[in-house]
């Protein structure tokens, strides 16, 4: 590949120069790095964030499916439209409580799964909510399915299995060993 | 240049349901990684809010929330963002990689609101993913 041919030798030159600007990481440097995403992770306010992030997201998504603008939604639901506007966009400042999601959700089509994971666990309980009712008919008269057989298709390899247990609790296991697990509660 | 793909320590598979979340490095420069850990020690509330809106953008197929990514408004940048700390400084910009089954999310260049021009920093981006598309 000739880079000139794809950006100007003044642009190649500008990009050169701003790799040079930072030094090699140190392995201590990414020691150090690594340690602080552990904190990170180890913090409750910072998960507290993060979920509400993601629910903000699940809604304006529905809200998209929807074509509804918030105004409307807004008008429909009997709320202001700054109220509604926070929590779409998880201000800080607005308490979400389980109420108002499920009640938020609704309004949306969209129900509310509280789903609990082990600290250690590598499931993502955004997916394993979103996908738990296609898992869950995709487990009728088999013991494992892929995700992608489910019609979700895992960014990673290997793909993580789903495995059905009795009374609501389900196990996702990778080919040869568990990796986590997580119980079911209707909100 | 040759260009290589780091792992962003914090973001794991748990979160990458949708895009594998990597910084982009150059001859074992990565600008991402070396500014994340500055932020981790001299503006740790900007580094929370970033790492918060790489987690959550490794799930989501678009991030509909303008308060944590936004598209470059220059037509000519092409699909380019960036991930926002809200009503902080920090910035992180990206492009999607979804050539392949793994799909990738790849941020390349930090940057902080208020130092600098916004809009050369996406020019930057956006060359950046046209020569590492090319390359690769």
């Amino acid at each position: 590949m000739n880079p000139t041919n794809i950006i100007s030798r003044d642009a190649l030159g500008e990009l050169s120069a701003f790799f040079g600007q930072f030094p090699e990481l140190t392995d201590s440097e990414r020691n150090d790095l690594e340690l602080g995403a552990r904190e990170l992770e180890k913090d409750p306010d910072f998960h507290v964030e993060l979920q509400k992030a993601k629910f903000a997201e699940a809604m304006l998504e529905a809200l998209a499916e929807r074509q509804e603008s918030k105004s409307d939604l807004a008008k429909r639901w009997g709320r202001s439209r700054q109220y509604v506007s926070k929590l779409l966009h998880a201000e800080r400042r607005v308490n979400l409580t389980v109420k108002s999601m499920v009640e938020l959700a609704f309004q949306l089509d969209r129900q509310i799964e509280i789903v609990v994971t082990r600290t250690s666990s590598l499931v993502n309980s955004q997916v394993t909510t979103i996908y738990w009712e296609e898992a869950r008919r995709s487990w009728e008269g088999t013991n494992f399915r892929r995700r992608s057989e489910i019609g979700f298709e895992p960014a990673f390899e290997p793909a993580v299995l789903l495995r059905p247990s009795d009374s609501g609790i389900a196990k996702y296991c990778e080919p040869s060993e568990q990796v986590g697990e997580y119980e079911r509660f209707a909100a | 240049m040759t260009f290589g793909l780091e792992k962003i320590p914090g973001v794991d598979a748990k979160d990458e349901t949708v895009w594998m979340v990597r910084a982009m490095s150059s001859d074992g420069r990565c600008p991402v990684l070396s500014k994340l850990r500055e932020w981790m020690h001299e503006r740790p509330q900007d580094y929370r809010a970033i790492m918060k809106v790489l987690r959550l953008a490794a799930g989501q197929k678009q991030v509909r929330n303008q308060k944590h990514v936004k598209r470059s408004e220059n037509p000519a940048d092409g699909k380019v963002y960036e991930a926002l700390a809200y009503s902080l400084v920090a910035r992180v910009m990206f492009f999607y990689d979804d050539r392949r089954t793994s799909k990738y999310l790849i941020c390349v260049v930090p940057y902080e609101k208020g130092r600098g021009d916004q809009s050369s920093v996406f020019r930057q981006c956006a060359n950046l993913r046209d020569l590492y598309l090319a390359s690769s």
